[in-house]
């Protein structure tokens, strides 16, 4: 059985002026540890899709089920992150990663210890006491996956996460959240507009279409799990990936 | 603008000259004021007795601190104070439900920006009878004054919250509660303390209208009794001396929010 299907999502919006067909009909299922890019023309609707499976919004019709469950509703089981970093200007690095479980209750020696143990891992631990604003871009990005992480998430989602870093910045922090999801042994859904980011951190890409979206295509990216998402784009293969990619998008 | 190459402590001692110019500059202009006013007083330029003369002012100082200023004073900033906390409890109480109830702000709003135009000193005789002609009903001006708008600022404030930051915590599975206190109250202080700023001296205005309708004492009481038996000297030595009170109270007010930012940052 995958550990997350979406089946027969459909998604309109409502406003006085009128109704807007965001999502005609969207279903595809993910394996545990699959890593899926989730590609598509501006405003096709690739982000209120992720918001409908973290369980923010609701979906007109069809279900989200993961491991065998409906959601409905935010799911301890699903981590979310966004654009920007969202750490808490006032509160230090350490405190900004307990904020999950904080909020979930989940607050003791063993669930500390697991953010302290990612903190370390990750060469944030020197910062614990910093200030959201003492720290780099690239860094305080890591800072907000780890709290996304300390909360055990089984399934993360990340929207456009890495378009608010330079260059230089992103294609760090991208090798960097590969790396780090791959070890933790998490399952991934990432919607961007950037087709050589989706290609290089992606077992699949799902390309949508206008809206209201469909899946259009998938292209399959088979670089194995071991990559390194900056060197695979020297990969000959990655221009075929991209190229068809490119290709889906554009019809 | 000069376009000149500074070391560090060339930098830092142009920054203090340039400090010490501006405060220098500010002292000789208030010097200037009060001299040429004794000065056009004791000339007879203008009439002392109606205009009064800083000199005459500090005499009448001195005369009513020996006598009962001190009561006064204290009934003013007492009043004051405690029409400034009141209103500002009650208005983040009532902007912290709006922002529970987008329903309710949407009820609530025209009546504020109504409420918020009305000249709320046309509601002294009423607030007379509703709260009896006493210390109440200044304080009840007071926070009458005061209250609406920190239900708007505050309501805006609430309502302009990082929205990344509140989806943050939503997709942890925040209620609107642990959303509020975690999130939106902090990002609001400083909204609060602009707030509480304008607040104290709107406050302060409350009172001396309260205590010019109904009073037995307070600086507001001695300016309308110096008025009428036309005792200038006390009239303009109590306004300077509302001025200082009022500046000292936005100063405690400002360092407050600087505590409370420190503390803040360290929770």
């Amino acid at each position: 059985m995958s550990m997350l299907s979406v089946e027969n999502i459909r998604l309109s919006y409502q406003t006085v002026a009128g109704e807007t067909h965001a999502i005609k009909d969207i279903s595809f299922s993910v394996e545990e540890g699959e890593f899926i890019g989730i590609v598509g023309p501006s405003g096709c609707g690739k982000s209120t899709l992720l918001s409908c499976i973290a369980g923010l919004t609701q979906p007109t019709g069809g279900r989200v089920v993961l491991d065998g469950k409906n959601v409905d509703g935010v799911s301890e089981n699903i981590g979310y992150m966004l654009q920007t970093d969202n750490l808490l200007p006032w509160r230090s690095i350490y405190r900004n990663v307990l904020l999950g479980l904080e909020i979930q209750k989940k607050l003791n020696e063993e669930t500390k210890a697991y953010a302290a143990e990612l903190l370390k891992k990750y060469d944030l631990w020197d910062f614990r006491d910093s200030y959201p604003s003492a720290l780099s871009g690239g860094m305080r990005q890591r800072v907000s996956l780890i709290r996304t992480l300390a909360v055990k998430p089984r399934l993360l989602l990340l929207d456009e996460a890495f378009s608010a870093l330079d260059y230089q910045t992103r294609m760090n922090v991208s090798r960097d959240v590969y790396r780090i999801l791959r070890s933790e042994n998490k399952t991934m859904l990432m919607v961007t507009h950037d087709i050589p980011e989706a290609v290089s951190m992606s077992d699949r890409v799902m390309v949508l279409s206008q809206r209201p979206a469909v899946i259009a295509s998938v292209v399959k990216c088979d670089f194995g799990r071991r990559r390194d998402p900056v060197a695979v784009r020297n990969n000959p293969r990655f221009q075929l990936y991209f190229d068809k990619v490119w290709k889906e998008m554009s019809r | 603008m000069k376009n000149t190459v500074y070391s560090r402590s060339e930098y830092l001692a142009e920054i203090r000259r340039e400090n010490i110019r501006i405060k220098t500059v500010q002292l000789l202009s208030v010097v200037a004021v009060l001299a040429g006013w004794e000065l056009a007083a004791q000339r007879g330029l203008i009439d002392a007795f109606i205009v009064s003369s800083p000199v005459r002012m500090v005499k009448t100082f001195v005369q009513m601190a020996r006598s009962d200023l001190a009561v006064h004073v204290l009934y003013t900033v007492g009043e004051t104070l405690t029409g400034f906390l009141l209103g500002v409890a009650a208005g983040f109480f009532i902007a912290a439900g709006l922002w529970f109830s987008p329903f309710l702000n949407r009820v609530f709003a025209p009546f504020l920006v109504v409420l918020n135009s009305l000249p709320k000193i046309a509601l002294g005789p009423v607030i007379i009878v509703w709260a009896g002609a006493g210390i109440s009903a200044i304080i009840t001006m007071a926070v009458a004054i005061s209250l609406i708008v920190t239900v708007m600022e505050l309501t805006h404030g609430f309502y302009a919250t990082d929205s990344g930051l509140l989806t943050t915590v939503k997709s942890f599975g925040a209620t609107r509660w642990e959303s509020f206190y975690k999130i939106v109250l902090p990002c609001n202080i400083p909204v609060l303390f602009q707030s509480m700023k304008v607040n104290i001296g709107l406050s302060l205005v409350g009172v001396i209208a309260g205590e010019f309708l109904v009073s037995k004492a307070g600086l507001g009481y001695l300016i309308v009794y110096a008025g009428q038996v036309f005792r200038m000297d006390l009239v303009m030595m109590s306004v300077v001396l509302l001025g200082f009170i009022a500046f000292a109270m936005y100063s405690a007010v400002s360092r407050l929010e600087k505590a409370v930012v420190k503390f803040i940052n360290h929770i």
